[in-house]
């Protein structure tokens, strides 16, 4: 934390003392204006970083919202003669209302709706702006905005509205780094990465995607306000296509990954503009730009923003040498089982369950138990339905028929992150980790279901979601000791081998304090000293109290660990007991474990 | 038999982290060569620096004699090279035909196409029988087999395997090691990675043990499997078959259950 906090708090400085300088070194009402202007875009750029380089969710309208803050603060301040302020604000309300409407349906969807749904929302604003003449004035617009004031006080200088204007910009700032560094920011970054794993650690998709939505547009609407009461004045031009577009340049020219990065790129791009106005190519200005935006990404494929970020790594000599990951065979701290079920008692109950792909019966059927407290082993030839059925208990994919009961409560119907979030934790036979943040960010996400994820403490960092903070990054750590992994935390998992990346798989689940882990083919792709390696991990799992159901191939891990062994073949189930039965018996030999006697590709 | 993969020295890595020590190791034609090590021994990043895909900072790899370090990955698989990547990387969407020909986007002949994939199906005739099929549609198997079909479509000198085994049943492994020891039957040459030891050991003519970048033991299979050092790591200890680690694994687990039966050690966090 402490780490953190020290180039965050010298960055907030800098970035200040550069405000500061600007209106020195420009002090020409030109100059202040480009500062004001470039200020008021920055305000909308630092929400849309959160939604479109965080989140991955391109809205391509988002100068809409833009027009919602203009107009209500136009409207209200000229026909109503409001206060700028509240006037503001009741864009800012306006626009939430509007982004949460809108928001809830699409980003059920994937893929490009919300492109599209933004975009023909900002279309139809452009016509209602159009049409209701009377209250926006139409094509002419509404004049005679008056100047910005704050609690009474009317700031007569551009200069007095620049330094609202940035100060605004650093407050959006710091809200956008706390959301950054906070469970959400987490949220944020997995489902950009990875839905399905995001879902697995209890992360609601839909939830985390509105609130963002809804956040960028409330700083949108701001930005419009602030635009309206420089330009003193509204139509429906002044937020166009152009204007979504040059938010979507700034964010990518400064780095989507970067908070920092949307108030340099807003400022690159205000700056670029007013310089290619200087040459007066009127027809060459977007050639130039877009031209200028491709340069720069291919000098500075992460931004601005990263660029500067990979400078500063290298003045501090930090980045030299990562430290290697090591193992340490048997680790002493455990991590804490929240509840563990009573012995005995049945806690996961899988009952006639069935699911069909077309003809295919992928699982037809299939009835058994997972008692608590014990290690189920789910065996069966490729293709036999294994994985399938491991989805219908994870909520990734629906039953046809049947039900599935989780301490006695039907979770069939449950979305991945309700599962998750009753205590079922998983990992996966491919590995599916979150490549954009480290390995300690990783585990840290396991920790979402304890989390208030609510944007307001979030963004201010209140006390409570600095003891979650401090409480995930302690439980992290013990659960990456429990799996053996050292000296891998800032570590990206991409650095780290394969066999170690399983492992921040296995710490980021019981992260989760599951009740009942479900792991995927865990011993896949580790040699026989890992594999023993990792039986043992198992065996300790289990000893926790946490129940474990594991799909795997390996038949020295499944006859050596688990106490039920239950076979699957053809979407069926063919066996089911005690390994050494299981082992003997002459289906599974046939089907699966293999012997002489059958050699045909079934 | 000469050298047809030589690697000489080879120091190699990903950006900062340094990865292959001065490795050398070569492959003779008609040879099936296993390359093993625990993870993050470097073996798939030694696969990926023979491709052209890690920057190498020192030390030759030469083909058929000549040297390939400074050739794009394009020109050395038009060399002969050719690697069946960890996890498969198939073209899920595809069917399995469409997938093949991609394996011969190198050649424009038509006959020669599909002369290639003709041999395909006759050494796996279940991907004839699935030619139509979307390749994620395929069992796990299924996949191995047409990825490794995939690279004979560019009928290449050598082939590198990297983790055949990975995610398969246990008669299905049997069955792929069949199949790489009937490629190697047919003038094949195959440099394969495997964590399963034992069986790329049981199939390998001579075998290397990279440890931390750096190869530790390089021998024929037959004395890499009784080699005491190799054992232990790789093998599961001295004398070890699978039912000795299955009743090791089992002797483990019930320790820890009597253990617990005695005065119980928790930690409850709330």
């Amino acid at each position: 934390m402490m780490r953190r906090l020290g180039p965050t708090t010298l960055a907030l400085a800098a970035f200040a003392a550069l405000v500061s300088v600007y209106p020195l070194v420009m002090p020409s009402s030109y100059g202040v204006g480009i500062g004001i202007t470039a200020g008021a875009m920055a305000a909308g750029s630092v929400g849309f970083v959160l939604l479109l380089g965080y989140a991955h969710q391109l809205a391509l309208g988002q100068a809409g919202f833009c027009m919602i803050g203009g107009y209500a603060s136009a409207i209200l301040t000229v026909r109503y003669h409001w206060d700028p302020v509240p006037a503001l604000l009741a864009g800012v309300v306006v626009s939430t209302a509007i982004a949460w409407i809108v928001a809830v349906p699409i980003l059920k969807l994937r893929g490009f709706v919300l492109a599209m749904g933004s975009l023909a929302l900002h279309l139809m604003l452009i016509v209602f702006a159009y049409e209701m003449q009377p209250l926006t004035g139409g094509a002419l617009g509404t004049y005679g905005v008056p100047r910005f004031a704050l609690f009474g006080f009317v700031l007569t200088t551009d200069l007095a509205y620049y330094f609202v204007i940035w100060g605004i910009v650093l407050l959006f700032v710091a809200i956008g780094l706390n959301i950054d560094r906070s469970c959400v920011g987490r949220a944020l970054k997995a489902i950009a990465v990875s839905e399905v794993a995001a879902a697995a650690v209890g992360i609601d998709i839909v939830r985390h995607k509105v609130q963002m939505f809804v956040v960028a547009a409330a700083m949108a609407s701001v930005s419009g306000s602030l635009f309206v009461h420089f330009l003193r004045a509204m139509d429906p031009s002044v937020f166009g296509f152009a204007f979504s577009l040059n938010l979507i340049t700034a964010v990518i020219i400064g780095g989507l990954m970067s908070i920092w990065g949307a108030a340099i790129g807003a400022t690159a791009v205000t700056a670029l503009r007013e310089g290619l106005r200087g040459l007066s190519l009127p027809m060459w200005e977007s050639v130039i730009m877009g031209a200028l935006t491709v340069i720069v990404l291919l000098a500075f494929p992460r931004g601005i923003a990263g660029f500067i970020g990979k400078v500063f790594a290298r003045l501090s000599g930090d980045g030299s040498a990562p430290r290697p990951s090591l193992i340490e065979p048997v680790a002493s701290a455990l991590p804490p089982c929240a509840d563990r079920g009573r012995a005995g008692e049945a806690l996961l109950e899988v009952c006639a369950v069935s699911r069909a792909f077309g003809s295919l019966k992928a699982v037809s059927d299939v009835s058994f138990t997972a008692p608590a407290g014990a290690i189920t082993a789910l065996i069966g030839p490729n293709g036999a339905g294994k994985t399938t059925l491991f989805n219908l208990i994870c909520g990734s994919q629906p039953v046809d028929s049947g039900t599935v009961l989780f301490r006695g409560a039907p979770i069939e119907r449950l979305l991945p992150n309700e599962i998750a979030s009753r205590g079922i934790g998983r990992t996966f036979q491919n590995l599916q980790l979150f490549d954009n943040m480290s390995v300690l960010d990783n585990v840290m996400s396991g920790r979402h279901r304890f989390h208030t994820s609510a944007v307001l403490p979030v963004s201010i960092h209140t006390l409570r979601v600095r003891r979650d903070e401090d409480e995930a990054s302690r439980i992290a750590r013990e659960c990456l000791r429990f799996v053996g992994l050292r000296d891998a935390e800032t570590l990206l998992p991409g650095e780290l081998a394969f066999g170690h990346q399983r492992l921040v798989e296995v710490a980021r689940a019981l992260a989760l304090q599951p009740t009942l882990l479900l792991m995927d083919e865990p011993a896949s792709g580790l040699n026989d000293t890992e594999t023993e390696r990792l039986a043992g991990l198992i065996a300790r799992i289990a000893m926790l109290g946490i129940t474990v159901l594991l799909v795997e191939h390996d038949m020295r891990l499944v006859m050596g660990l688990a106490d039920t062994v239950v076979v699957m073949h053809h979407g069926q189930k063919i066996a089911e007991g005690l390994p050494d039965r299981v082992r003997a018996d002459s289906a599974v030999i046939a089907a699966y474990l293999g012997a002489e006697v059958d050699e045909r590709v079934a | 038999m000469s050298a047809l993969l030589e690697i000489d020295g080879l120091v190699a890595g990903y950006g900062r982290t340094q990865v292959l020590h001065d490795v050398t190791l070569e492959v003779r034609a008609g040879e099936i060569v296993a390359l093993i090590g625990a993870n993050g021994a470097g073996k798939s990043t030694l696969l990926n620096a023979v491709m052209g895909l890690v920057s190498i900072a020192a030390g030759d790899i030469r083909f058929a004699g000549k040297s390939i370090r400074r050739l794009p990955t394009a020109a050395i698989v038009r060399e002969g090279l050719v690697q069946v990547p960890e996890r498969r990387q198939l073209f899920g969407s595809m069917t399995v035909e469409e997938n093949l020909r991609m394996g011969a986007f190198a050649f424009r002949d038509r006959s020669r196409i599909a002369t290639l994939m003709e041999q395909q199906f006759e050494q796996f005739p279940i991907l004839r029988e699935r030619r139509r099929q979307s390749a994620s549609t395929l069992s796990g198997g299924e996949q191995q087999m047409l990825a490794i079909a995939r690279a004979m479509m560019s009928a290449p000198r050598l082939m590198l395997l990297d983790e055949p085994s990975l995610g398969l049943a246990p008669l299905f492994v049997t069955r792929i090691f069949d199949q790489i020891k009937a490629l190697r039957q047919n003038g094949g040459t195959i440099l394969l990675v495997e964590q399963n030891a034992r069986v790329a050991l049981s199939i390998a003519d001579r075998g290397y043990a990279l440890e931390s970048g750096r190869i530790a033991v390089a021998a024929s299979a037959a004395e890499l499997l009784y080699n005491p050092h190799v054992q232990d790591a790789y093998l599961g200890g001295a004398g070890s078959s699978s039912r000795a680690m299955e009743e090791r694994i089992r002797a483990m687990r019930r320790a820890m259950q009597a253990n617990a039966a005695a005065p119980r050690q928790s930690i409850q966090v709330t």
